[in-house]
């Protein structure tokens, strides 16, 4: 399997990322990175800590500008049409990107008003959103007080309340407990099922092998190896694969002084 | 012995390092935390020579009395001890949770009492600490090396030796001094870990802070009163002429007989003979022993309870927090009745940020607290003109809110914080997003300055001149057209970290160096847009016969129409700004986030 993707030609592509580097002084943080996303896909990006997951998906987002290279979202280019890239585009913010002096509703309300949609669509949106992320009853409590799990499903909510065809989301699953998580993947498998393309990134294999239908593995700002999880896995465990592509595992350390049991 | 001397000096030193290093991982955050900390390493020097130089050329006024001696240790002893004060109950409104605390220790697995110590000492061991010790010893040491050599007498004995006792004396005495002030301020940091642990406790202490504050400001005007004089401030200059008179006089006296201000002028004192009487040294070091003690065990006591209790509450504690938290969210469900977002007048993005910026001011302390200034400044003159029995006073109040709900939205977007990124994802243009930000804050702005002049025109005697009431409105009003202007340009440009919302008394770091930079540069760019209205005014003098109303008619109608040409010109610079600089700022205010978790 070699970095480029292998994908039906016939398969229209939702991103597409060539040659992307981003550098921080002397420090490359993602060196000529290539990457194809097939439109109505699950996309898992996954990569050990400082692989350059994040950087990635900020520049793909038009939250960093590259050094080199281009990201095209549904064949227009993201840097030179910032503003049409962020109407088809869903950023999924993090826990601490939302005004939480706000309730939930609220918050729903103002980014879609934010997207320029009128309010009474916003406001049907909203109740939508929230009956379906099971935050009906939450509506009229600030999102201060929400808890991890019911932050992550608002912030999934905010991503998708101007109905965006391609879905953007980092690590959306750290600090989430297992029924939220459940919820959230739901609600994503149910999005692609519609037609809507996602691409997260996460460092958790078991993850990326229960939700994606593709996968690209990164390591130190290159693409190790991408497609769908068959190809990349090429026969073996996608969590071996992934350890044989990226290296890094060492023997197992043994510490003298380090005794679970009675000391003599 | 000398092992646990020994060993409570390591704990220090290495709270110490662990302090520096905490110190160099902020100032590696950015420029300003390398500057904040460099003007403090510089305060610190200034205030040692500035203090030593400044003792130097006030002694040699000093006549060799013993009144003279009396007054001078009187004055050392209440700053002394005024000093300490203000630093302990500084600590007490950070809650507890400045910095390296007890509770961190503790987790770190640092032993109790070395805790105690730690803390103690290290704080010895800062370069405030350093400068706050080597000033201290020398004023002392100038001060009663100036009496010793002038009066060739007291404990000393012959003048070489005289001098050299006194600086040695002053040494000591300088130590015990800050030792003292140490176990206070850190005795008083972990007490603030205990009773600091409700809401409405940290809202009463911070109000009367500031209720102090204002009295001390005005001490002046109240003590004028309290004379009865006809023109107080005639006899009395400032509030800090005030304090020194205190020292000078019997309060200084006073103080000199407690433990924070025996032993901070104790060399000054010992320079004459007679003052210092074996009654006093007794007094001096008992209560010294006294003090420091049970400072030592209410620390021991505070960071016990801390440690112990920590988020385990007993069964009738829960249950009383768990019924707070209940009615704080009956409250918040009440306050939700009132939703902006429901108002008709929202349709859009212009009139949504407008909506979300209402939501902010009620529920968001930050906000609210910037709504209390101006009326705090209608106090302020109230008082004063109470006191002066000069009512008309009232009137400067008008523009003076109207100049600091200015200065309220100036850095903004540091307020909204990383959630800001949301108006970036959906695509808003920064003209869309400061028109309506400017919006927002001008009719705020003329609200309250409405309601503050019916405050003032119903108070009896405010107004007397009706046309320079009506002229002190328009000024108002153009004060906050383009002041607001200003404002959103300079925020589009210098941001500066602010408190989060969760604990908006809780200053992140180097918020305070950007915060004197930022009026200022504000001041400066203010002044400058008053030069439309500076130069027809001056023509109007200078080249037409025109009474006084008509030359202030004319500077304040020139001044209005430009007010309005900053308002959109600024608002238009500072969109455009916002667009080009958005990138950055969004980085900024990361970066902000991880300073309030540092």
């Amino acid at each position: 399997m070699t970095a480029d993707t292998a994908y039906s030609s016939a398969q229209p592509v939702a991103l597409s990322v060539d040659g992307l580097l981003k550098t921080f002084g002397r420090k490359t943080a993602v060196d000529n990175l290539h990457l194809d996303v097939p439109e109505g896909s699950f996309y898992g990006i996954v990569g050990p800590n400082g692989a350059g997951k994040t950087t990635t998906l900020q520049m793909c987002t038009g939250m960093l500008l590259p050094s080199a290279g281009h990201v095209s979202l549904f064949g227009q280019d993201v840097w030179e049409n910032l503003d049409e890239a962020r109407a088809v585009m869903g950023v999924m913010p993090q826990a601490d990107e939302i005004f939480d002096r706000l309730t939930g509703r609220q918050l729903l309300i103002y980014v879609g008003l934010l997207h320029g949609m009128k309010r009474e669509e916003s406001r049907r949106r909203a109740d939508d959103l929230m009956a379906a992320f099971g935050l009906a009853d939450a509506g009229k409590k600030i999102v201060a007080d929400y808890s991890t799990g019911m932050k992550k499903k608002i912030c999934l909510a905010v991503a998708m309340i101007h109905s965006p065809r391609i879905l953007f989301l980092d690590e959306p699953f750290e600090a989430v407990d297992p029924v939220s998580s459940a919820n959230l993947r739901d609600i994503l498998k149910e999005y692609v099922a519609g037609g809507g393309t996602v691409v997260i990134s996460s460092h958790v294999m078991a993850l990326v092998e229960k939700m994606c239908s593709h996968v690209a593995i990164i390591a130190e700002g290159t693409v190790r190896a991408a497609g769908t999880l068959e190809e990349v896995s090429a026969g073996e465990e996608l969590e071996d694969r992934f350890f044989e592509l990226v290296g890094g595992r060492q023997e197992t350390a043994h510490f003298d002084w380090l005794q679970g049991g009675e000391q003599e | 012995m000398n092992s646990k001397i020994t060993s409570a000096l390591a704990d220090a030193w290495t709270v110490t390092r662990l302090k520096w290093a905490m110190n160099v991982s902020v100032i590696n955050k950015s420029p300003w935390q390398a500057i904040s900390f460099l003007l403090s390493c510089l305060w610190s020097v200034g205030l040692v020579v500035g203090s030593v130089a400044f003792t130097w050329f006030y002694a040699q006024s000093l006549e060799m009395t013993e009144s003279a001696v009396k007054s001078s240790a009187g004055v050392l002893g209440l700053f002394w001890t005024v000093g300490v004060v203000f630093i302990s109950v500084a600590q007490l409104l950070a809650f507890g949770n400045s910095g390296i605390n007890a509770r961190t220790l503790y987790r770190f697995g640092m032993k109790r009492r070395s805790i105690r110590n730690a803390l103690i000492l290290s704080n010895m061991m800062t370069p405030s600490g350093i400068g706050c010790f080597l000033a201290l010893t020398g004023v002392m040491g100038i001060l009663g090396m100036h009496f010793v050599l002038g009066t060739g007498t007291g404990l000393f004995g012959s003048s070489v030796l005289a001098v050299a006792r006194v600086w040695v004396l002053a040494v000591v005495s300088s130590l015990l001094a800050v030792l003292l002030a140490s176990v206070t301020v850190q005795a008083v940091l972990a007490l603030a870990m205990v009773v600091m642990r409700k809401k409405a406790v940290r809202n009463i202490a911070t109000a009367v802070f500031l209720i102090a504050v204002i009295v001390v400001s005005q001490l002046s005007s109240i003590l004028g009163a309290a004379d009865g004089a006809s023109d107080p401030t005639s006899a009395r200059a400032s509030s800090f002429d005030v304090i020194l008179s205190f020292g000078q006089g019997e309060v200084g006296q006073w103080l000199l007989w407690q433990p924070w201000g025996s032993f901070s002028s104790l060399p000054v004192l010992a320079s004459m003979p007679g003052l210092v009487s074996g009654l006093f040294m007794a007094v001096a070091v008992l209560g010294y022993l006294v003090v420091f003690i049970l400072l030592l065990k209410l620390f021991a006591w505070s960071m016990q309870y801390d440690i112990t209790a920590g988020p385990t509450l007993s069964d009738s504690a829960e249950k009383a927090e768990k019924t707070q938290k209940d009615a704080q969210k009956k409250q918040n469900a009440m306050r939700l009745t009132l939703d902006p977002f429901e108002l008709n007048f929202v349709t859009g993005r212009f009139t949504g940020i407008i909506a979300r910026l209402m939501a902010a001011f009620a529920r968001d302390m930050r906000y609210a607290l910037t709504l209390l200034i101006p009326f705090v400044f209608v106090g302020i003159f109230a008082f004063q003109g109470v006191m002066l029995g000069r009512m008309q006073m009232m009137v400067v109040s008008i523009p003076s809110a109207s100049w600091m709900l200015c200065l309220t939205s100036l850095n903004m977007l540091a307020y909204d914080g990383t959630p800001f990124i949301l108006h970036t994802y959906a695509g808003v243009k920064g003209r869309v997003d400061w028109y309506a930000r400017n919006v927002f804050f001008v009719s705020l702005a003329v609200a309250v300055q409405i309601i503050i002049s019916v405050i003032v025109l119903v108070i009896p005697g405010a107004v007397e001149d009706y046309l320079l009431f009506a002229g002190v409105e328009v000024l108002s009003l153009i004060l906050v057209i383009q002041g607001t202007a200003l404002s959103s340009v300079i925020s589009s440009v210098f941001l500066y970290p602010e408190p989060s919302a969760d604990n908006p008394f809780k200053a992140p770091q180097g918020r305070t160096l950007a915060k004197l930079i930022s009026p200022v540069l504000w001041f400066v760019c203010f002044a400058l847009l008053f030069i439309p209205g500076g130069v027809t005014f001056w023509v109007s003098i200078a080249f037409f016969d025109l009474t006084p109303v008509a030359q202030v008619s004319i500077l304040l109608g020139v001044q209005g129409v430009f007010a309005l040409g900053y308002f959109f010109g600024g608002t238009e610079l500072a969109g455009w700004l916002l667009d080009k600089r958005r990138l950055k700022i969004h980085t900024t205010l990361r970066g902000f986030a991880e300073l309030s978790r540092a």
